[in-house]
């Protein structure tokens, strides 16, 4: 027995200590260069001054997205700057007879409605603005894509045919009908002209919905035109008057929409007859804005953003001693604007550069890789300083896929401003008119540049 | 088979499964050289500092104690270590676990035995964490930067031993030197403006050696132990490119081992190793040992050894000292052996010095 304990108390030691023994902790201090292995891991920084070669604009005088595809239509008068106007047709009513009294399938005309009422969502508002008002204007149903600012007939109509005119800052200061605590948006009412300005914080950014009222006689039922109507908006304020309004082209947008309330004859007896709610979408109908003056052509520098949206395409030449043989720690891109973004504060945008998957020129289209998010700045009114972009992600990327172009697209992202979810490659491009210019290669002093840190290839001692 | 070496058996698979890779360096000082070279020699004989692994068919030190192998033998051991790594002006705890040692042996008649297994030649494990702060376009950026080595050089070795004489052993075997370690090498930056990288690579070693030995035994109660070793040269390579060539020493012993009566026994050894051209921070050792085993059946073992390590930084090879004390157990009537040892090891070189307890677990099988 003592045998046996003592043999079992020698294997339990041993199998104790076998178990204990297998964890381990490793890392001890270094005290280099002494106690340190011989290799070293050495940081180099250099800026190359002609690495972006052949570097391009592209996007005027058609662009990626155009005036009339725009995901918004701008409303901005901006004194000296720029004047732009929202104008849109909604389609055909959904009826324009109805049966009398069924089951007898007769059917009467519908009289002019009792109340018109038309929404317009509003994705940007300019903070800083105060008596920021809207003009709502009656336009031709000629208007179309290729209507442009000075077209007699919309001017006219823009000088003579106001239908209403609303304060936002007057329409806020009323009360709400609905509260934000218990709603997910608030409304304000005004009940003398049955104006609603709803508040919607749902999306995460603050956006707006004006209802507006209209009567008969501003805005008629015509049936020869199968109840189409067009209108314009216009804005003013006592400065930075600027908005946005969602177009039937923004992804999960809300375009303007009209609501009749018709009124029929039903035997003798007038009752109200609510129609189907028309939109700016779809045949016959038309959303846009026309601005002036005319987008700046491309000149010898480098352009982003505006309307029509324009890209810029840089062309890397990375020495391969640094792409192949070394690890990148972090790349700048930096760019010295030649010119200042003009618009208010709410035009800032992110200036995206991307990874070109295939280098077409202008029809180059960018990499999708949800592993490789964009690499961006902020791009803000005014002159900018330098600007400087990481883009250690490209040129990583670079390394690992030898195939890739070493192409990288300048691109505007306007996405803050939007509801829209950011789909990858889908970023609101052509969402404002600001726009920002670099010079180009071309300018030999000025032109860009990429900063890269890197460490060499580290030599194993052996 | 007994129940016991079934225990055996099951113990030395559960000390295997429960195996981590090769884990720190034995030595901090190795990191300026080639590595921290192994020693030879089985638990058993650690625990008398070395001195007895002369005259022990269970260590690969010298081939002629393999004619004494009048069973086959397999033996395999794990050593535990803790060392405190102390810089004038901090210390730190370090821990790791390794198997030395694996050895098989037998005879095939004739008065031959042969034997063969493999033992650390040169360590090469490592984890190294330095913090500093450089500057990077202008502005001064902390950085973590980390070097880490897995891996080691091993000496497979096959040897055969006989008696020529009546009272002379002679041995000799071959060591193929081979290894590799997976390395890396990374910097963490705390400004997450600059990715944090790495650089990996594995580097394969090989090498070739010859030894040769002899014991002698003028009288029943008196070893004489003399034996060579010579290790050509160390190639290391790189994704198939030779990055280097480092010559190995040879190394030349003597042993002497007394017994002065049935439950006691004393030994003492010499080695002399000619590293100093194995490349930069490298010196010629000479290593001494002295240590007795006292009763039989439980006996109690201990050790001491001196002189230096063989890399080191600094102009001067670091010392070392070191105390060891053990014992075993023998079951089924000697066909299975656990030996236990404990050793404690000072060191000091210029600028750092090193404490390491070492605890050890030998498992021999005799079937």
């Amino acid at each position: 027995m003592t045998l046996l304990i003592r043999r079992l108390a020698v294997l339990g030691v041993v199998a104790v200590v076998a178990v204990w023994a297998c964890t381990e902790d490793l890392t001890a201090p270094g005290r280099c260069d002494d106690f340190c292995p011989p290799e070293k891991i050495v940081m180099h920084d250099t800026i190359l001054d002609t690495a972006i070669t052949r570097d391009s604009a592209y996007g005027r005088p058609i662009g990626y997205v155009n005036l009339p595809d725009a995901p918004v239509m701008l409303a901005e008068t901006l004194p000296g700057l720029r004047t732009s106007r929202a104008l849109f047709r909604f389609n055909p009513v959904a009826l324009l007879r109805r049966v009398i009294a069924p089951p007898d399938t007769t059917t009467g005309p519908l009289l002019q409605p009792d109340s018109v009422f038309v929404a317009l969502r509003i994705v940007r508002r300019e903070a800083k603005a105060t008596n920021l008002t809207l003009h709502v204007y009656r336009l031709p149903l000629t208007i179309d894509s290729t209507t442009t600012f000075s077209d007699p007939a919309v001017s006219d109509s823009f000088a003579t045919a106001l239908l209403r005119s609303v304060n936002l800052d007057t329409l806020l200061a009323q009360p709400k009908i609905k509260d934000s605590l218990i709603a997910l948006y608030s409304v304000h009412f005004d009940s003398t002209t049955d104006y609603q300005f709803a508040v919607d914080t749902t999306t995460g950014q603050v956006q707006y919905r004006l209802i507006l009222k209209f009567d008969s006689l501003a805005v008629p039922f015509d049936t020869t035109d199968s109840g189409r109507v067009a209108l314009g908006v216009r804005v003013t304020a006592d400065s930075f008057a600027s908005i946005s309004l969602s177009a039937s082209e923004q992804f999960n947008g809300q375009p303007p929409s009209i609501l009749w309330f018709n009124r029929f004859d039903s035997l003798g007896t007038i009752v109200s007859f609510r129609q189907a709610p028309r939109s700016t979408s779809g045949p016959g109908a038309f959303d846009g804005f026309l601005g002036t003056p005319g987008p700046t052509p491309l000149d010898s520098n480098l352009l982003v953003g505006g309307l029509p949206a324009a890209r810029s395409l840089l062309r890397l030449n990375v020495p391969r001693s640094i792409l192949d043989s070394t690890q990148i720690v972090r790349a700048t891109l930096i760019l010295i604007p030649s010119d200042s973004i003009r618009g208010v504060p709410s035009d800032s945008f992110n200036l995206l550069v991307l990874p070109a998957a295939v280098d077409f020129g202008a029809k180059s289209s960018n990499l999708a890789d949800p592993s490789l998010p964009p690499d961006s700045a902020m791009m803000h009114v005014g002159l900018p300083d330098t600007v400087q972009i990481e883009v250690t992600n490209i040129l990583r990327r670079w390394q690992v896929d030898t195939t890739l172009p070493r192409t990288m697209i300048l691109e505007q992202q306007s996405v803050p401003h939007l509801s829209g979810f950011p789909l990858f490659g889908f970023f609101n491009e052509g969402a404002t008119l600001a726009e920002a210019r670099f010079y180009s290669s071309r300018a030999a002093l000025q032109r860009p540049r990429l900063r890269i840190t890197y460490i060499p290839r580290i030599t194993f001692a052996p | 088979m007994s129940r016991a070496l079934r225990r055996l058996a099951l113990l030395a698979a559960l000390i295997g499964l429960g195996a981590g890779p090769l884990g720190a360096q034995d030595s901090q000082f190795g990191m300026s050289g080639l590595g921290t070279p192994g020693r030879f020699e089985s638990v058993r004989s650690r625990a008398t500092g070395g001195a007895f692994a002369p005259f022990d068919a269970l260590s690969a030190l010298v081939d002629a104690t393999l004619a004494w192998a009048d069973h086959i033998t397999i033996t395999s051991g794990s050593a535990t270590s803790y060392r405190a790594v102390e810089f004038p002006d901090g210390r730190t705890w370090v821990r790791a676990t390794r198997f030395p040692v694996l050895g098989i042996s037998g005879p095939i008649g004739h008065g031959i035995t042969v034997g063969g297994g493999f033992a650390t030649y040169l360590d090469k494990s490592f984890d190294i964490s330095t913090r500093d702060t450089v500057v990077i376009r202008g502005v001064p950026v902390p950085v973590t930067d980390r070097y880490t080595s897995d891996g080691a050089v091993a000496d497979l070795r096959v040897a055969a031993a006989g008696r020529i004489f009546q009272k002379l052993f002679v041995g000799a075997g071959v060591h193929l030197l081979t290894g590799s370690a997976r390395v890396r090498a990374g910097r963490d930056f705390a400004d997450s403006s600059y990715v944090d990288t790495f650089e990996s690579s594995e580097l394969s070693y090989d090498g070739f050696g010859a030894s040769a030995s002899l014991v002698a035994v003028p009288v029943p109660s008196l070893r004489v132990a003399a034996f060579l070793r010579s290790d050509s040269r160390l190639r290391a390579r790189e994704n198939g490119t030779v990055l280097a060539r480092n010559d190995l020493p040879t190394t030349v012993g003597a042993a002497l081992r007394w017994q002065p009566g049935s439950r006691a026994a004393v030994a003492a050894s010499v080695v002399s190793q000619s590293w100093g051209s194995a490349g930069t921070n490298a010196y010629s050792t000479v290593n001494w040992s002295a240590g007795a085993e006292l009763g039989r059946g439980t006996p109690l073992r201990l050790g001491v050894r001196g002189g230096h390590l063989p890399f080191g930084p600094g102009g001067r090879a670091p010392s070392e000292f070191g105390l060891a004390g053990g014992t075993g157990f023998t079951f089924s009537e000697g066909r299975g052996l656990i030996d236990l040892s404990l050793e404690h090891l000072s060191r000091s070189g210029v600028g750092l010095r090193e404490r390491v307890w070492t605890l050890m677990v030998g498992i021999t099988v005799r079937p």
